[in-house]
């Protein structure tokens, strides 16, 4: 009965003070998934998944990408695909997809700075999916509204449970711009906004200055 | 008397209308500040006053708390971002010299109307920036709402007797300026609230909306139920002949050709022109590793503390003011720059210490924006035909103080500038080049008729000859400095205590106070006599 306590202590201790210590990067390397992209859809039409080896925005040859506002039309998407032998982690669950922010798009952006503890990392924010199958699988991305002007990777993390175990990213860099337009709604409450300051003033400086001279 | 207080009764001259809620003076401008009413005109006139000015505050610094999203939206880059930061104070400098012009012409309710009601379309023209030309643009025609201070300053010295003018036009400003510390925090609020319902990327731009049309609803209230001056609006009054038109011209020379008003505005560019508000939070980011929003809900306290820190330093000028004539007055402005200067190096040398730079922090507050409230509290007697275009000067040297500032101290990053000063470095040369303008800045505060901070008045030099000696002797003959009168009379107060015991024309306290060239009457009180025999003595 003591020893069982004693036992159950200790597994606890180790487990508290493996949920204690935190994830970092550095634990994870070398990245032991293969990603790959597959392929672009840019305005509807696929393109190669060829990436760039430099992550510089309008860099030559960059793929790029456009945001599109939500809406009936056909978004921009980067399908990914990526891959794991079995034996190389045991124990893995599920997979998570993300985008993440290069080096030179996190330049004096704290809030795109990558970190070594994962928990506090904010370089790999975007989540692309889920839950996707352990071992291998693919995803896409729809480019929305709210992604902002950058050029990205893509990373994965395995999940041995609830804590990341393996990682692995691609080998490239693609760039996504940010929309074109602003919408009719946006231009259109601003524009009415904007109408009712001089007509307040025209009204007032007609009532005083102009009637009330003529009594 | 404290400024400050529920008034039960007062006397006045009887010969005064009694229309007033509030005793006034013999300009009709209120001699106390009753801040739960909202009598008309002057309390209604106050309340709406600083409105207009938070507001203004609050639209002019929307944008800094939500500069991380908008860089995402239009791919800002951080020196494209500090330089908007600077132009929006650089956009006010002409604005200010203007809008005290404009004042003195159309009167503060007209000047609050056009101020408003113009910017408020710029205001929401930041929903359609799209690229960092607009984005720069906006922000330096949206700084040309700051003028609103020149206003606000301006009425609140035409509302408020001398006595406590100070403290009016400290309280005022003080309130208005704290428009810049709430908008660190409602903007984000609003910012979250719309991207319930819209992308993040859309809903800042919704946000700009709200800020637009407080200025046009705040603008309609000013208009519909303000009034001027105490008498009323500036056009019935010049139609009736009871006030001269302005001579824009002529008060602009007379503005500048006053030195006073430089070393005011020397003053005043480095207590408000630092423009703190937006250097703090990168400060906390950097140097201490905060996030955004704690970086920004911590650099608010400073903006926030306008609504006590300026007030005091208010207060603290008229009881000086009322102790030790203007004499106290300038003194208050030296102390308060110096010890804020050294409170500024202070927190830049504790940088490595969070609880030391808090507390320095609150100390600068303290004195930089009371220093705010006690300039302010000068001001008004500088010059009585050219008060607005003081006003609006002084506040121009505050802008270009701030612009000064902003490109030695704190413009450039490390990727993009001519040199590289640590941060906290920035802010310890600062709080001494501060405590040198102090020093030169205070040395022309001097009054012939009351004195300066080391000299004492010449004598034979009445308030009278100063104020008259505005206007040329072709205007004196024709009696147009006449005007000037009241005003001269009222500010005899600034004398200081002991000379004002010794003078029989204005005695010191609690005594009516008859008009200039009027005799002095005395209104006997009959004696109420205590007792408990109110048959025996007739009083049934």
């Amino acid at each position: 009965m003591a020893s069982a306590a004693l036992l159950a202590t200790l597994a606890l201790s180790t487990l508290c003070a493996a949920a204690a210590a935190p994830v970092t990067l550095t634990s994870l390397t070398p990245a032991k998934m293969t990603i790959s992209v597959t392929s672009f859809m840019v305005e509807g039409h696929k393109m190669a998944g060829k990436l760039s080896k430099s992550a510089d925005l309008d860099a030559p040859g960059i793929p790029t990408l456009q945001a599109t506002v939500n809406s009936n039309t056909e978004k921009d998407a980067v399908l990914v695909g990526y891959s794991m032998p079995p034996a190389a982690v045991p124990g893995v669950t599920s997979t998570s997809l993300y985008a993440c922010y290069s080096k030179p798009s996190a330049y004096d952006r704290p809030w795109r700075q990558a970190n070594d503890i994962l928990s506090k990392d904010k370089q790999c924010q975007i989540v692309i999916a889920n839950g996707l199958p352990p071992h291998q699988g693919n995803a896409t991305w729809e480019i929305d509204e709210n992604v902002p002007q950058a050029t990205y990777f893509v990373r994965a993390y395995s999940l041995c449970g609830q804590t990341r175990c393996a990682f692995g990213n691609s080998t490239g860099f693609f760039q996504v711009n940010p929309i074109h337009n602003l919408p009719k709604e946006v231009i259109g409450a601003t524009i009415g906004v904007m109408f009712f300051g001089p007509v307040v003033l025209t009204v007032f400086f007609l009532k005083d200055r102009v009637i009330g001279k003529t009594r | 008397m404290a400024p400050v207080k529920q008034v039960k009764s007062y006397e006045q001259d009887p010969d005064l209308p009694t229309k007033f809620s509030v005793p006034v003076d013999t300009e009709h401008k209120s001699k106390t500040i009753r801040l739960f009413s909202l009598c008309r005109p002057h309390m209604l006139a106050f309340h709406l006053n600083w409105l207009g000015f938070f507001i203004t505050f609050l639209s002019a610094y929307a944008a800094a708390p939500l500069i991380p999203v908008i860089r995402d939206s239009i791919h800002l880059y951080q020196f494209e971002a500090n330089l908007a930061g600077v132009v929006t104070t650089a956009g006010t400098v002409v604005a200010r010299i203007a809008m005290g012009s404009i004042c003195d012409f159309f009167g503060p309710r007209y000047a609050y109307g056009f101020l408003l009601c113009l910017t408020a379309p710029v205001v929401a023209g930041m929903a359609l920036v799209t690229d960092h030309i607009g984005y720069i643009v906006e922000r330096m025609l949206i700084g040309w709402s700051l003028a609103a201070f020149v206003i606000c300053q301006f009425w609140s010295s035409m509302m408020f007797s001398p006595n406590v003018v100070g403290t009016a036009n400290s309280i005022v400003g003080g309130w208005g300026n704290a428009g810049g510390g709430v908008t660190q925090i409602v903007m984000p609020y609003i910012t979250v609230g719309i991207a319930k319902y819209q992308p993040e990327t859309l809903a800042w731009r919704y946000a700009f909306l709200v800020p637009a049309c407080c200025h046009v609803v705040i603008a309609f209230l000013i208009l519909a139920f303000a009034q001027d001056l105490p008498d009323g609006q500036y056009n019935h009054l010049e139609k009736s002949g009871k006030k001269a038109k302005a001579n824009p011209l002529r008060e602009l020379a007379a503005g500048l050709t006053n030195y006073r008003m430089y070393g005011l505005a020397a003053c005043y560019a480095y207590s408000f022109g630092l423009a703190l508000d937006n250097a703090l939070a990168p400060y906390f980011e950097k140097n201490f590793g905060f996030n955004i929003t704690d970086a920004g809900n911590l650099a608010a306290t400073f903006g926030m503390l306008n609504f006590v820190c300026r007030p005091a330093g208010g207060i603290m000028s008229d009881l000086m003011g009322r102790r030790y004539g203007m004499r106290g007055r300038i003194w208050v402005v030296f102390i308060g720059l110096a010890l804020g200067g050294v409170s500024v190096s202070l927190m830049g040398v504790c940088h490595n210490s969070l609880g030391l730079t808090m507390f320095f922090l609150v100390l600068s507050a303290l004195f930089l924006e009371g220093t705010c409230g006690s300039v302010y509290g000068v001001v008004p007697f500088v010059s009585r035909r050219s008060t607005g275009i003081v006003c609006g000067l002084v506040s121009a040297g505050g802008a270009i103080g701030g612009v000064m500032n902003q490109a030695i101290f704190f413009l450039n990053t490390p990727a993009h500038g001519a040199y590289v000063l640590q941060q906290y470095d920035s802010f310890k040369w600062m709080g001494c080049a501060i405590v040198f303008v102090a020093c030169i800045g205070v040395a022309p505060l001097y009054f012939p008729m009351w004195g300066g901070l080391f000299c004492g008045p010449k004598p034979g030099v009445t308030e009278e000859d100063y104020y008259f000696s505005e206007y040329t002797p072709a205007e004196r003959e024709q009696g147009l400095h006449l005007a000037a009168s009241n005003f001269a009379f009222e500010s005899r107060s600034m004398r200081g205590m002991k000379r004002l015991a010794a003078d029989p024309m204005f005695p010191a306290t609690g005594h009516t106070v008859a008009k200039p060239g009027a005799e002095i009457v005395k209104t006997p009180v009959e004696p109420k006599v205590a007792n408990g025999n109110g048959a025996a003595n007739g009083n049934v």
